[in-house]
Formats: C-alpha cells, sequence, structure tokens
C-alpha cells in the first residue's frame, strides 16, 4: 500500500515531487526526515504522521476532518533553542503508522480547515523545520531522501483504518495470534466468523459440513437472496464468499470435526467451539485439551414458559490450566435431539450476544481487552439481564 | 410456632414462582422444579446459575451435587446449554 496510494492521488504525489520524504502506512501519511533544532541548537531529524482521511485505500477522501500531526522526536526549537511550545497540544507516547510517537501537534490554518493534505504537511514543516533552513542551507526538510518500502502483507483486502483512527494499532497487533478454528458455523459460529474475519489473525480455518438453508438466513449475519438460498450453498462456501472479501486468509472446511480428522485442528492457536451436540463437543475436548490449544465453548438453552422465552447463553473458556475446572461445565453428555428438555430453540440475536462474548473473552486472553474476572464461565440470563460468572478457584 | 419452623420462601425458577418450605436447595430439587418431573434414565445435563441470594452466596453457579441457601426473591435459571 504505501506507494500506492501516493502515485494515486495528487496532492501527495506532489509533496513527494517536491521532494518530501513521504509513505503511507496503516491509514497514515508519514514524512521522514525532518530537520529541527532541539534545546541545544543541534540538528535532528524527526518525523511526521497524519491521519488520512480516506475513502478507500487508493482514493483520498475529499477533506481533511483532523488537523492534528503527530511527531516523533523532542518538541521543535526556534534559532535560540527555544522550544516551541505553542506548536504542542499533548505530550504522550503513542503511536500510528508504524511510529513511535511523542507529541500531538495542533495548528489550524486561517481559513480554519485545511484544503488538502499537502497545505497541512506545508504548514507543520514549514514551522518545525524553518529555524533550520534559514541557518543551513544544505539541510532541507525537502530532501528526496529514499523511501524504504515496508510494505508488509495484510491479512485484509483493505486497510483496517477503523484501528488506525481510534490509535489502537499497537493494542490490535496483539491479535495477530496464528491460526484459530470455529468448529461449526451456524448461528453463533456463523456470528464469530463475523467478527474475526475483522481481526488481522493469519487464518481462519470454518469447519462445518451443513447446507446453508432458509431457516439459517435468520440465524446467521448479514442476508442472502432468494436466488443464493435457493442455490442450496454449503455454510462454508456461502461464509467464505461473504468474508473473504474482507479477510484473504478463510479456509474452508466442508465437513464437520470428528474423532478421525481432529487432528485438523492440530496447528490452530485458538478454537471457538460452536457446535449444537454433545457427542461433537466431546470428540473434540479431548484431542485439544492434550494438545494445550486453549478454547472457548459456547451453547445456549431457550425454553418456552407461559408464551414468553426465557433462558441462558454460555460461553465457558479452556486454557491450559483451567483444564478440570472448565470442563466442568462443558455439556459432554446427553441432550439427544429427541429429548423434549433439549430445546431446539435459538434466535439470532442470542447467537450474537453468544459469539459477541465469545470474542470478547478471545480477544481478552490475547491481552487486547484488560481482564479483572479472568472468568473460566459465563451465563448470561436473558430475562434478568445479568452475567454470572465463575472465577477459578 | 417453635423456632425450629422452616419459612415459606418464595423463589423463581426460570421466571417461574415457587414456594419453598426450606433453608438449602440442592441442584437435583431445583432441576425438579423447574423440569416437573425430570426425566429419570437420561444423562441430560442441566446448568444452574442464581442471582439475589443470601449475602454468604448471592450470586453464582450451582454445580451437580451441590446446594444453595435459598432466600425470598432469590432467582434460578435451569437450562441445558448445547446448542450454538
Amino acid at each position: 500500500m504505501s506507494q500506492r496510494l501516493i502515485s494515486l492521488s495528487p496532492t501527495l504525489k506532489q509533496l513527494r515531487d517536491e521532494g518530501y520524504g513521504v509513505d503511507v502506512k496503516a491509514g497514515c501519511l508519514v514524512v521522514h526526515k525532518l530537520p529541527y533544532f532541539n534545546a541545544a541548537t543541534t540538528v535532528c531529524y524527526g518525523t511526521l504522521v497524519v491521519k488520512l482521511n480516506l475513502a478507500s485505500d487508493d482514493k483520498l477522501s475529499g477533506t481533511v476532518d483532523d488537523h492534528v500531526a503527530h511527531f516523533a522526536g523532542d518538541i521543535p526549537c526556534d534559532t535560540q533553542g527555544a522550544p516551541m511550545t505553542f506548536l504542542v497540544a499533548d505530550s504522550n507516547e503513542h503511536e500510528l503508522g508504524g511510529v513511535k510517537l511523542q507529541h500531538r501537534l495542533s495548528r489550524k490554518p486561517l481559513s480554519g480547515t485545511y484544503q488538502d493534505y499537502r497545505e497541512l504537511v506545508h504548514t507543520y514543516t514549514h514551522l518545525i523545520c524553518a529555524p533550520v533552513e534559514s541557518l543551513d542551507s544544505n539541510v532541507k526538510a525537502r530532501s528526496f531522501p529514499a523511501i524504504e518500502s515496508t510494505e508488509e502483507e495484510s491479512v485484509f483486502n483493505y486497510t483496517d483504518t477503523a484501528s488506525s483512527r481510534a490509535e489502537i494499532d499497537a493494542v490490535t497487533r496483539k491479535l495477530m495470534t496464528g491460526k484459530v478454528a470455529i468448529v461449526g458455523v451456524g448461528g453463533t459460529g456463523s456470528y464469530v466468523l463475523d467478527l474475526i474475519s475483522k481481526t488481522p489473525v493469519a487464518e481462519i480455518h470454518i469447519f462445518d459440513g451443513d447446507i446453508f438453508s432458509q431457516h439459517n438466513a435468520f440465524r446467521a449475519p448479514g442476508a442472502p437472496s432468494k436466488e443464493e438460498l435457493q442455490a442450496e450453498p454449503l455454510k462454508v462456501d456461502y461464509l467464505h464468499e461473504r468474508y473473504s472479501k474482507m479477510h484473504r486468509h478463510i479456509v474452508r472446511h466442508n465437513y464437520q470435526v470428528t474423532d478421525a480428522n481432529v487432528s485438523e485442528l492440530d496447528e490452530m492457536s485458538f478454537i471457538f467451539i460452536c457446535v449444537d451436540r454433545a457427542p461433537a463437543r466431546k470428540a473434540i475436548v479431548a484431542h485439544i485439551e492434550q494438545l494445550g490449544i486453549p478454547f472457548i465453548d459456547v451453547g445456549m438453552g431457550i425454553y418456552v414458559v407461559k408464551d414468553k422465552l426465557t433462558g441462558m447463553v454460555r460461553t465457558t473458556t479452556s486454557t491450559s490450566d483451567t483444564r478440570d475446572t472448565a470442563r466442568i461445565h462443558l455439556p459432554l453428555e446427553g441432550g439427544d435431539e429427541n429429548d423434549e428438555y433439549s430445546t431446539n430453540i435459538q434466535i439470532a440475536d442470542l447467537n450474537a450476544v453468544n459469539a459477541a462474548l465469545a470474542v470478547i473473552k478471545w480477544k481478552k486472553l490475547c491481552g487486547f481487552y484488560a481482564d479483572l474476572t479472568s472468568e473460566i464461565d459465563s451465563m448470561f440470563k436473558v430475562t434478568s439481564n445479568v452475567i454470572i460468572n465463575t472465577e477459578p478457584v | 410456632m417453635s423456632h425450629d419452623d422452616k419459612k415459606l420462601v418464595t423463589i423463581i425458577i426460570n421466571t417461574q414462582e415457587h414456594q419453598v418450605e426450606k433453608d438449602k436447595m440442592s441442584f437435583d430439587e431445583i432441576v425438579d422444579l423447574a423440569f416437573n418431573p425430570r426425566p429419570t434414565g437420561n444423562d441430560i445435563q442441566f446448568q444452574i446459575a442464581y442471582h439475589k441470594g443470601d449475602d454468604a452466596s448471592k450470586e453464582g453457579k450451582l454445580l451437580p451435587g451441590g446446594s444453595v441457601k435459598v432466600k425470598n426473591g432469590m432467582i434460578f435459571d435451569v437450562t441445558t446449554s448445547y446448542k450454538s
């Protein structure tokens, strides 16, 4: 992505042609090798980073919606070595565009908004670099430096600018954990896929042998057309078609996980078990416990009581140090489909809640969210709007 | 009235009110009230989560073989959780 946007965008290309060391990374414009004076009036070099307002990876949006620029270096000083603190909005370590930054700079143009990014870059670099440039004609902000191409293979077809705009790229990198498996992409599993496909995991492996039927449409994210349903696609194919538009590495397995093929889970860094029967669960759990792979198992039980629904949504987490205590909460026996007490009711919103709770918990295990309870099991009681956590002993 | 008499306590199980004359109730007793009668000869696994309980055990999950002090207004949910 790095130079492509610059080549396609007139204003950014002009900056490059003028001699700025520009690069684009993670939805940000990075301007390298900007000379400035520190307090000892020594020439130093800093980096300026600006969040880009993108229409797509190849196109800037029409406006500059954020006038703030981010700086890596000391607070730039004037020709006397006095720090230009009027430029600085705050000084806190943060990260954008892959660059570790120390300051947020703020300067609005007289008109109130920058016309384009060229005007923004000119304004800031002039303020930062003019003191040095005025005393040494050999040192320039526009020095035509060679920029190393830092294109790394992204798992996405387009950049996650949600993370860059919120300045959480560093935290989001914690989700790059390798291969994740979703066993069963029915109701809850399809919502898990919806959420995991928006994270930078290396690969997402989906396992399901079923066809995506009309009733599945009412328990999956998005909405198929009648024609799509009539084609009777496999669940893995239907979901892959949708989500591979965003995440490039969704791998389909159009069969159930059984005792015979469970070793296909061996390479996974994490597993979401979203099956609907005890025998399926049992086959997987014993095997992956032995391998030391952490997993989350989900399940719900909804009943009709006097014309209204009630029930619970379960999210159970098993890691290498909580195997025994987690297993107590896993329904590994019983629950025959023909059993009237084993309810068959599932509702899309509850599938979505179960999936969201499971993904949030996975993110806690990755260190993305803090985790103050470290619960191994949580029960969302639908009719009380309460979640009961079971913490490890 | 002797002070050995237990009070009548109203508890809620799967949104239905039940009056019980008990200090403590076991996992099986609660399942029997939730699904009346409970099927025998079947290894179906239930999960029980309660809240608004006694100060000593205000909320939590009741495990098979366990029991918990009951209190007026205590809320129990009893379900299976096989489905995804």
